[in-house]
Parts: C-alpha cells; sequence; structure tokens
C-alpha cells in the first residue's frame, strides 16, 4: 500500500505492512546461529550439573569438634548416623533436651560431646525392626561439599566404620562409585570459617 | 502462498531444532567416568519375567533376594532352594534352584541360603549370587551389593528408576508371548 501527500509538499511513498529484505535476512541469520548454537551445547546447558563420583567408603571431617573419620556412603540409607556411646540425654539450663555421648576419631581421641536434641528418630535396623534413636545435627565435609545434617547417633561399635551417610548429605552433591573407596579426603576450607 | 509456507517451514524447523536436540540427547544413558548412571532404585527383572524392584546399596557386598516359602531339600547329594517370587503385578511364581552356599559360621550362626538367579537391570545381564531372605519388612524385594554394582554402574542417590530393564532375553521373551 502507498500512499502520495498533495502537490507542493514533500512527497512520501510509504510501504507499509511488509517488512524490507534486509530484516528478514537478518532475522534468519540470528535463528541459523541460535540454532547451530544450541546444538552444539544446549544439553549441556538444560540437563542437570554434574555430580562429583566418590567410592563407598572415604573419609570424612566434623569441623565443628575437628575429628576425622572413616563413613561408609550408603545410597540406600534415607538418614546419617554417628557411632556414639555413653549416650545420655537430660535437659539443659535452656529448658531443651541436650545429648551427651563420646565419639573417637580415626586416631583413637576421645571427645566427649554435648549438643542439643533435634528430635527423637523410629529407624528400621537391618532385621526390619523398628529403633528409636536420637538425632543431633551436624556439619560434616565430605570430599570438597560440607553441609549441616540430622545424625542418628547409635552404637556402631561392632561395624567396621563409624559413622554413615545417607541420602539426606548425598542427593544432589554426589554419584557412589562402589568399586572405589577413599578417592579424596574431606577439604573443606570454608567449613571452618563460616561456623 | 507457497513462499510464505515455506518460511513458515524453515521457522519452525530453526526454533524447534534445539527443543528437539535436547529430547534426543535426554534419551541417552548418562555415563559418569564410564559407568552407567543408576538410581538408588530401580526396576528390575529377575528369572526372565518377575518384576520387581532394587535397592542399590554400595554399602553391602552381597546381594539379596526376598522370597516366600524358602525350603532346603537335597537331592542325589545336591542341596536345592525351593521358594516363591511375588512380582509387582502381585502374581507369584516357584522356583527349584541349586543352593551354592549352605554353611554355619564358626559361632554356630547359620548363613542364609545363596543360589545364582538370572537379573536384568537397565542393559546388564547377569547371574548373580543371591542370598535368599524374608525382606517382606523392608519396601524393595531386592538389595543389590557391590558385587554387582562394582565396575559397572554408579548410583544417583538423588534419582529412582533411571534404567529400565532392557535385556536381550526380555526382548525375546516379550516378542514370543504376543506371538503365541
Amino acid at each position: 500500500m502507498s500512499c502520495t501527500v498533495s502537490k507542493g509538499d514533500t512527497v512520501e511513498r510509504r510501504r507499509t505492512g511488509t517488512p524490507s529484505r534486509g530484516r528478514i535476512s537478518g532475522l534468519v541469520c540470528v535463528l541459523i546461529v541460535f540454532s547451530l548454537l544450541s546444538l552444539s551445547c544446549s544439553s549441556d546447558i538444560f540437563l542437570a550439573p554434574k555430580k562429583d563420583s566418590l567410592g563407598w567408603v572415604e573419609q570424612v571431617s566434623f569441623p565443628e569438634f575437628e575429628a576425622i573419620l572413616d563413613a561408609k556412603l550408603d545410597t540406600g540409607a534415607d538418614t546419617s548416623s554417628l557411632h556414639a556411646s555413653d549416650m545420655k540425654l537430660f535437659i539443659g539450663n535452656s529448658g531443651k533436651t541436650v545429648v551427651e555421648f563420646r565419639i573417637e576419631d580415626h586416631n583413637g581421641k576421645d571427645q566427649v560431646l554435648q549438643l542439643p536434641l533435634a528430635r527423637q528418630a523410629k529407624i528400621k535396623t537391618k532385621k526390619g525392626t523398628l529403633q528409636v534413636r536420637p538425632v543431633v545435627k551436624l556439619v560434616v565435609c565430605v570430599g570438597a561439599q560440607f553441609e549441616e545434617i540430622e545424625f542418628t547417633l547409635v552404637d556402631r561399635s561392632h561395624f567396621e566404620y563409624p559413622v554413615l551417610i545417607g541420602r539426606n548429605f548425598l542427593a544432589g552433591k554426589f554419584v557412589v562409585d562402589s568399586s572405589r573407596s577413599f578417592t579424596f579426603g574431606p577439604s573443606c576450607q570454608a567449613a571452618g570459617d563460616k561456623i | 502462498m507457497k513462499k510464505n509456507a515455506l518460511w513458515l517451514l524453515l521457522f519452525v524447523f530453526l526454533v524447534g531444532s534445539p527443543f528437539f536436540a535436547i529430547a534426543e540427547k535426554a534419551e541417552e544413558v548418562p555415563m559418569v567416568q564410564g559407568r552407567v548412571v543408576l538410581g538408588y532404585i530401580e526396576h528390575v527383572v529377575i528369572a526372565g519375567d518377575v518384576d520387581l524392584e532394587a535397592l542399590m546399596s554400595p554399602v553391602h557386598h552381597f546381594s539379596e533376594l526376598g522370597v516366600l516359602d524358602l525350603k532346603v531339600k537335597e537331592e542325589n547329594g545336591e542341596k536345592y532352594a525351593s521358594f516363591a517370587l511375588r512380582g509387582k503385578k502381585g502374581t507369584t511364581k516357584d522356583f527349584k534352584v541349586k543352593v551354592i552356599a549352605d554353611k554355619a559360621k564358626p559361632d554356630g550362626k547359620k548363613q542364609p541360603i545363596v543360589v545364582r538367579m538370572p537379573l536384568c537391570l537397565g542393559k546388564f545381564q547377569l547371574t548373580p549370587q543371591f542370598r535368599l531372605v524374608d525382606r517382606s519388612k523392608f519396601e524393595q524385594e531386592v538389595r543389590l551389593g557391590r558385587r554387582v554394582l562394582a565396575g559397572r554402574a554408579v548410583i544417583d542417590p538423588s534419582t529412582t528408576h533411571a534404567a529400565m530393564p532392557d535385556c536381550k532375553d526380555l526382548a525375546t521373551k516379550k516378542s514370543s508371548k504376543k506371538s503365541s
């Protein structure tokens, strides 16, 4: 469609409703470049980020009480557990329940800890029975990642490893390779600063 | 008219191609360091047609199979275990399998009965050893340990059902069932 201004004025002929060929070519070029870029690398952008691989047994650290312990990484367990002996529950000065327990690190060094009781948990044992265990929150470092998570306290003296790390820590961070163990030790320098 | 149709086709191709690429990539089996990535719970098929759920447990050396009505009998000097498996659909199937190990521990405690059973896990077709136990108090009838998983797969504890059973044996049985 074109329009013409009357005599004496600047004559303008405008074409409306149809974009120029230059603009269409430009749009097509942009789309081609975008498609080529997307085809080559889009899957990495949209899929879940890659996770580090750890062995089924690793050394982990508890920065709050400077202990390094051996831990099984159990993808079959919901929660994590920590070997504790001489467990006692009492009401602290704040009126809240406190758990006192003893742990031993990989050097055989004993420590007695007192922590607020987070809750009591019913855990299904390997025989299928339910056991009530106290739960505390601790910061644990596995590989280069740390997080405060819940640990059930239990007597694991008849087990080979004093710590069991379950899905409450592992999910979203690591995959577990059954053919490897002690792949790399705890290295969470930032964990000490944050506590 | 033809020109507009061509432009429309080109537009759809250029805009849609990244999404087709992602969909194609998503169907590929995820791998980490040359190992297949499995979820912490997977569908498995035992003995070709018993559908069960399995818990991946790399902290355990041995694998377990939850069975019903377990009995051990001796025939011609060999021990055989007879038992039933209840699949996900609720139907039970009976088995009679030669026992590999049935020994007492030095402390006198009896070890579980161990047999070999065909297993389909993702694309892996194996005949691993299973301890026959009562797993009625657990959610999964099967527990797979390191002897099955090591060297084959890594476990992603944030995923389940990452690899449906896809073994040649299964495909053959399904096609023969359909044709009959």
